[in-house]
């Protein structure tokens, strides 16, 4: 894929000015990522703004010991303009990224300084470093209320029916392990695990090494609080 | 206080270049906001940027049930970044937030319309703004991670501890109630009562009718986690 392909993906390129538009064409380093690796760790912050082409980062809290919980998923076509906010403050990043397991990390990799610049010299840009903040600072609010009030069977519930139904591709079977279940939603695994074997027992999936498969969506979705 | 006296514990104002201190005068209008003032409810359009001056707003999410928790409060020399957000980004304001402080609030008050231009126009007043937000966003992953990592009984301790000892002061006794905890940390009252009152037995605090003294401090700070 060449640099303008790649960057036509990004609603802020394809609605860009001129000027602006090739500016990000003539910078910018295209760089990949295993699945799995480290991003950056808490209290790092990132070198590089990444404008994501496929493959996702994880961006998470970890706690001392081994629990999780997931913050929000950069994904392709995605630009992350978080880290950034840490430079303009000249404060460390609160949390860690690793890219997601089932997939390299490509993308284009801006200087934040660079950034920073463009944010300073075209209102186009700076438009959109403030949509995406305010974006990510609903997410964060409404994984607060999630947090706070909604029980841990029906989180998981609507996680799974979520994995289920991704993308808008019905898939019967994800391949998840009851940690990483945990991880993203700041469990232990015993706790997942416990309510899993509960909607097994019920019929709406069956587990195996692994793998969830979704046998009975509508009790799912009642897990979930979805139905009447 | 006049407009400029509140302006004036503001960095960016301080900073502002004497055309633009006078123009942002121009625009203010300062406001008294008494004792449980709802100044936003949730979806509301924002029609004001405010500066407080004195006293504090209490910034919450309500779920169905009535239970509330706490996203942040907006203190003495401080601004609702969420306001600010959803003016830039012309969006509703997605929490509720009240006046909760026995000084009522004083705040100079600002047209959105004239607070985005000078975000657009203004490197001090944008820096200002993109600083709030980034530091904002870090306090709401702090409380993610507190909401799911932390035990509720040190949960409580360390917010009373702030209060006894928060912000310079140093008081025995505090005015709260049990529900006033609990729509802080977004639990239920039956919980704060019954972790209050195991602190009570252990001898850390004192209970009284809306009020809580501190007995013992180094125990109070045990039960915070705080010592070893």
């Amino acid at each position: 894929m060449d640099r303008h392909q790649l960057l036509s993906q990004f609603e802020v390129y394809a609605t860009a000015p001129r000027e602006l538009r090739e500016a990000m064409l003539a910078s910018g380093q295209v760089m990949q990522l295993d699945g799995g690796a480290r991003v950056f760790s808490e209290g790092e912050g990132c070198q590089v703004v990444p404008f994501i082409s496929s493959g996702a980062v994880r961006v998470f809290k970890r706690n001392g010991a081994r629990r999780e919980v997931t913050l929000y998923h950069v994904g392709a076509g995605d630009s992350c303009v978080m880290t950034m906010s840490c430079i303009v403050n000249g404060c460390a990043y609160p949390a860690s990224a690793d890219v997601v397991l089932t997939a390299p990390l490509v993308f284009l990799g801006y200087s934040p300084a660079l950034m920073l610049n463009w944010i300073e010299q075209f209102p186009h840009m700076r438009a959109h470093y403030q949509k995406m903040m305010h974006k990510r600072m609903l997410h964060l609010f409404g994984l607060i209320e999630d947090l706070t009030f909604t029980r841990m069977d029906r989180r998981i519930a609507s996680f799974l029916l979520q994995k289920f139904s991704g993308g808008g591709v019905f898939t019967p079977s994800v391949n998840i392990t009851h940690e990483q279940i945990a991880d993203e939603l700041g469990s232990a695994r015993e706790v997942v695990s416990r309510l899993l074997k509960e909607f097994e027992r019920s019929g709406a999936v069956e587990l195996s090494r692994g793998q969830v498969r979704m046998t009975n969506e509508n009790m799912l979705r009642m897990y979930a609080g979805q139905s009447q | 206080m006049d407009a400029h006296e509140i302006l004036s514990q503001f960095e960016f104002y301080r900073n502002a270049h004497d055309t633009l201190q006078s123009e942002i005068l121009t625009h203010s209008r300062v406001t008294m906001l008494e004792n449980g003032t709802e100044i936003y409810r949730e979806g509301e359009v924002c029609e004001r940027v405010a500066f407080v001056g004195d006293g504090s707003i209490r910034v919450f999410k309500r779920h169905d049930t009535g239970r509330e928790i706490t996203l942040y409060h907006v203190r003495q020399s401080e601004s609702c970044i969420l306001t600010a957000s959803c003016v830039l980004t012309g969006k509703r304001y997605p929490a509720t937030a009240v006046v909760e402080s026995e000084n009522s609030v004083e705040a100079v008050l600002i047209p959105p319309s004239k607070f985005h231009g000078w975000v657009h126009s203004e490197p001090v007043v944008r820096n200002y703004v993109f600083g709030l937000m980034s530091q904002r966003i870090a306090d709401m992953m702090a409380l993610i991670e507190e909401i799911t990592f932390g035990k509720m009984d040190e949960r409580i301790a360390h917010y009373l501890l702030e209060k006894f000892t928060g912000e310079g002061t140093y008081l025995r006794s505090i005015h709260v109630t049990h529900e006033q905890i609990a729509d802080e940390l977004g639990t239920a009252r039956e919980v704060v009562s019954r972790l209050l009152k195991e602190f009570e037995k252990s001898g850390a605090l004192e209970l009284g009718r809306g009020r809580v003294r501190m007995v013992n401090e180094r125990l109070l700070r045990a039960f915070a986690g705080e010592l070893v």
